[in-house]
């Protein structure tokens, strides 16, 4: 009884682990696809990885996210470690913060070329 | 098979409601979690994700750790406290641990009871304080579940937000935890004053929470 309670423990710890690592490598893959498209003027390829409401954000008085994102200052840079909690993840590019959603298997940017305020929400670029 | 469900009715009756709450939680929890997901722009997530995740966990936590500091206060406070009237109260001259007589323990021990009340010292001292502690320490881990469960929710919702997270610690001084614990201890605290109150003028026939019927409002320590 007690050396199954240990291998139920060791495989959901381990299950746990995989997933947390999964999840950490695919909101890196996801950011820095976001930065390298905007760094190619790439914008469908850049609004396609964020969500519906950051997409929407962008699109105001007929312009279109295409368009728009590349306009913006996101710089991005060297990924740090991400902050995974639930279905909402944080991670450093730089000096950009980026904030993204899980969605389905994937991971959706929120808000990017974020901006740390103290006591208050991130000043970001792109917010939706 | 029948003997053992009469037998063990009491509690087998509410594990089995415990059990339906539970699981009426989970899927009522889910669509309100569903639902302000896609308020926020979010996708919908699994039962299965959703029953495993940080949401559900303090959800129960916090209820569980205030039903366990319920039990274990009214365990312990009730040696010392007294109220005239109630079936919920010890007698009036009773307050305290009692002696060994009256708790049949050392030499006073029966011979049907426990084995640790035939003893002395550290195992008798343990045992007469068993059930107190058993609740005690359940009520600590299950505070201590909604803690780390109710920071991992919370600094979801802090992410949603766009706003920086919080340790452990920090999650211990946030209105988040203070709120979510004080909202449930209240009323807990509420319940066990109205039972401890009502239980003198009140009477449920055949209810061992209750006085019987014709036993005066006066009466202490006594039930049906």
């Amino acid at each position: 009884m007690r050396r199954w309670l240990v291998l139920v423990s060791v495989a959901a710890a381990l299950a746990g682990g995989c997933s947390q690592a999964q999840d950490a490598s695919s909101i890196e893959t996801t950011a820095r696809d976001f930065f390298g498209a905007v760094s190619d003027e790439d914008g469908q390829r850049a609004c396609a990885l964020l969500s519906s409401d950051a997409r929407e954000s962008l699109e105001t008085g007929g312009d279109s996210c295409d368009e728009e994102i590349t306009k913006l200052r996101l710089e991005g840079g060297e990924a740090g470690r991400p902050e995974i909690w639930g279905e909402q993840a944080r991670v450093r590019m730089g000096s950009d913060t980026v904030f993204l959603t899980r969605w389905a298997s994937a991971w959706r940017i929120t808000a990017a070329g974020c901006e740390r305020r103290v006591g208050e929400p991130y000043d970001c670029e792109v917010e939706g | 098979m029948k003997r053992f469900l009469r037998d063990n009715g009491l509690t087998l009756f509410f594990l089995l409601i415990m059990l339906l709450a539970l699981a009426g939680q989970a899927v009522s929890g889910l669509l309100d979690y569903n639902d302000r997901a896609a308020s926020q722009g979010g996708h919908p997530v699994t039962l299965w994700r959703y029953v495993t995740g940080s949401q559900f966990a303090v959800d129960v936590a916090e209820n569980w750790q205030s039903e366990y500091l319920q039990f274990f206060l009214f365990i312990i406070v009730t040696v010392w406290l007294v109220q005239r009237g109630s079936p919920e109260s010890k007698a009036l001259d009773k307050q305290g641990t009692e002696s060994d007589a009256d708790q049949l323990i050392g030499i006073h021990a029966r011979e049907d009871s426990p084995g640790p009340a035939k003893k002395e010292g550290f195992p008798l001292w343990l045992y007469g304080r068993s059930l107190g502690l058993t609740m005690g320490v359940i009520f600590l881990l299950s505070w201590f579940a909604q803690s780390v469960a109710g920071r991992a929710a919370f600094n979801a919702e802090r992410l949603a937000d766009h706003r920086d997270t919080l340790t452990w610690t920090g999650y211990l001084a946030s209105a988040d935890f203070w709120n979510r614990t004080l909202q449930n201890w209240q009323s807990e605290f509420l319940a066990v004053a109205s039972m401890a109150v009502l239980s003198i003028y009140l009477r449920q026939r055949g209810s061992p929470e209750s006085k019987p019927v014709g036993i005066p409002h006066h009466t202490t320590n006594v039930e049906g």
